[in-house]
């Protein structure tokens, strides 16, 4: 069981204009603990991540529940949110440029956050902003507080997002794409930062993306995402050794580009992601699946087998000592 | 080999001004290319890898014509391309055509498919029944023919890029160069169209130019690679050697930056980096 300062998230339902695009999953972020979430454009990834901060667009709605620290956030008004944004769930976002304010030195917009959540006085704000500019190794933190957004490069503004975001010890750093949009010597500085910042501050990650190398690299357990459902959940090792679902198995196959079938091509996944409201009933991954048949007309459940904490929603997962290919029918 | 080179560049030298600073003194050059040399043979298929700043966009540029050195030059066939007027590239224009990354800017969303496709072809004047080279196209990169009535924005983005494909072999090219084809893409559609450039580069004998940042695809579409870093070139040769043996610290150091499924990423980038 999870402690209880971590985060738990019960039967999260996520509706664009009343059709689900999150339907009912649930997962628990225990403290200090380094999950991720991986699947493909268009599976829910990114709503989920903005259901939890409370940052849904307008006629975007959740239900269900996302406790943390024994509140349920999905029932806060919007300033009861806005006191437990940034301080006890925090948000990395992907393009840093975006994320940052191009007219306010970086240095104030690390302490403003101190200012709105801690009371600080402006000077005692702007003194840790500069401990906190330190912390994510940016050189020459004096200099740098001072500086605005576009005088750095990519990978010194998303610091600096993580120094927002860390600002207030925050409980939850939810990370949605932290690094898709740097060079990959710089992504690499980066997540060896997130690694040692979460794990000093102890606080609990979720890390989102479609880069499963990224995931293997800084976290323990995964929960891998098709069509608003949560399709497999395990420890990050067993789970890309040796995935259960056919998803997550087609996912490892086109990510590892040397693996190749006889005439040198690459494994794909047939088809593509259906549109929002678009995905089969039953299991939502049955019309691209090999292994589909009548069984997958229902929905399967997340369970795990016997003596296991592995879990797949699946009719036919694969065993570990068995191949994709050697499933029912092929499509 | 013997024959000779079908592109290549020497000694390329590209100087960029950057902003100025004071209204008396003009800004600072800035070398975004500095003395590249590089010969790409025919049929082969050639990875140019490196980081954002690295010159790799500016060469490929280069290499087509559609920018020009400061100093040295880029050849095609053994003519050169640098510095000659836009009428007399009529001969590079068909035989090199370009992929670029992101397929909903490079294709015009008011113009359906079967126009977008059969753009070079008439703007090239090409003879012959565009409509039937259209259909035939469509055909090649799995995309159902009656899609040439749509609009690009009726499309995802991995059959945008097929569309961003068949345009550029409408006109039979020789040489198709691509800057980052796959970069926007997700993993499982990443292996989709890797897996039709293979075919088609077999199909249409054509000589793969792959611009990328992305190591592990490079690694698998190229024969040959050169890695770039600040405008140079720190090292080419066969991409499994590469691999294999890194000789340059850049080219080692950016190996191991690439994170694998394994998860030793962050041990390993220690070590190089320390």
């Amino acid at each position: 069981m999870t402690e209880v300062s971590g985060l738990v998230v019960e039967d999260l339902v996520v509706e664009v204009h009343g059709t689900p695009a999150v339907k009912g999953i649930s997962f628990e972020l225990g403290r200090g603990s380094r999950m991720g979430l991986i699947g493909e454009s268009g599976c829910g990834k990114s709503l989920t991540a903005l259901a939890l901060m409370g940052l849904l667009p307008h006629g975007v709605t959740a239900s269900g529940r996302v406790l943390l620290g024994g509140r349920n956030l999905l029932d806060l008004s919007d300033r009861e949110m806005c006191a437990v944004r940034g301080n006890d769930i925090a948000m990395v976002f992907q393009e840093p440029m975006t994320a940052l304010n191009p007219l306010m030195r970086v240095g104030n917009q690390i302490a403003e956050s101190l200012r709105l959540h801690r009371g600080m006085s402006r000077a005692a704000a702007a003194a840790r902003a500069v401990e906190l500019i330190e912390r994510v190794q940016l050189p020459e933190p004096d200099r740098t507080a001072r500086r605005y957004p576009h005088q750095l490069s990519g990978g010194q503004r998303q610091r600096v997002v993580l120094a927002i975001a860390l600002a207030c010890d925050p409980a939850v750093l939810v990370a949605d794409e932290p690094t898709t949009a740097l060079d990959v010597t710089v992504q690499a500085e980066m997540l060896r930062l997130m690694d040692t910042l979460v794990r000093e501050e102890g606080a609990s990650l979720l890390l989102i993306t479609h880069d499963l190398p990224v995931v293997a690299s800084i976290c323990e357990e995964l929960l891998v995402m098709y069509g608003g459902t949560i399709v497999e959940h395990g420890d990050v090792a067993t789970v890309f050794d040796s995935p259960r679902h056919p998803y997550t198995a087609g996912l490892k196959a086109s990510t590892v580009l040397e693996r190749t079938d006889g005439n040198s091509r690459l494994a794909t996944i047939p088809g593509r992601v259906p549109a929002l409201g678009a995905f089969p009933g039953g299991c939502v991954y049955r019309n691209r699946c090999p292994r589909a048949d009548d069984a997958c007309r229902t929905v399967p459940l997340l369970t795990a087998p016997p003596g296991s904490r592995r879990r797949a929603a699946c009719h036919h997962p694969i065993e570990s000592d068995q191949s994709l290919e050697s499933g029912k029918a092929s499509a | 080999m013997t024959t000779p080179p079908l592109l290549e560049a020497v000694d390329v030298v590209r100087e960029y001004r950057s902003p100025r600073r004071s209204l008396r003194t003009p800004g600072q050059p800035v070398r975004a290319l500095d003395g590249v040399s590089l010969q790409v043979h025919e049929g082969e298929t050639f990875g140019i890898v490196g980081e954002s700043g690295s010159g790799k966009s500016t060469l490929s540029r280069i290499l087509m014509a559609l920018d020009q050195p400061t100093s040295g030059a880029a050849s095609y066939a053994g003519q050169r391309i640098s510095g000659v007027p836009e009428r007399k590239l009529g001969f590079l224009r068909r035989d090199v055509q370009m992929v670029l990354q992101d397929p909903m800017s490079s294709l015009n969303p008011r113009m359906r498919v079967a126009d977008i496709v059969a753009e070079p072809m008439r703007s090239l004047r090409l003879p012959g029944d565009h409509r039937a080279r259209v259909a035939e196209l469509m055909h090649a990169v799995g995309l159902p023919e009656e899609a040439v009535t749509r609009y690009p924005h009726q499309f995802s983005g991995g059959q945008r890029q097929r569309i961003a494909i068949a345009r550029a072999l409408a006109a039979g090219p020789k040489v198709v160069v691509g800057d980052e084809p796959v970069s926007a893409l997700d993993v499982s559609v990443r292996a989709q169209i890797l897996n039709l450039l293979t075919d088609l580069a077999e199909q249409f004998r054509l000589t793969l130019v792959l611009v990328s940042h992305d190591l592990s695809v490079v690694r698998y579409l190229c024969d040959r690679i050169a890695v770039m870093n600040q405008g140079r070139i720190v090292e080419t040769g066969d991409t499994a050697s590469i691999y294999s043996d890194p000789q340059h610290p850049y080219t080692q150091r950016l190996l191991s930056a690439v994170p694998t499924l394994h998860g030793d990423l962050l041990d390993r980038f220690n070590r190089s980096s320390t």
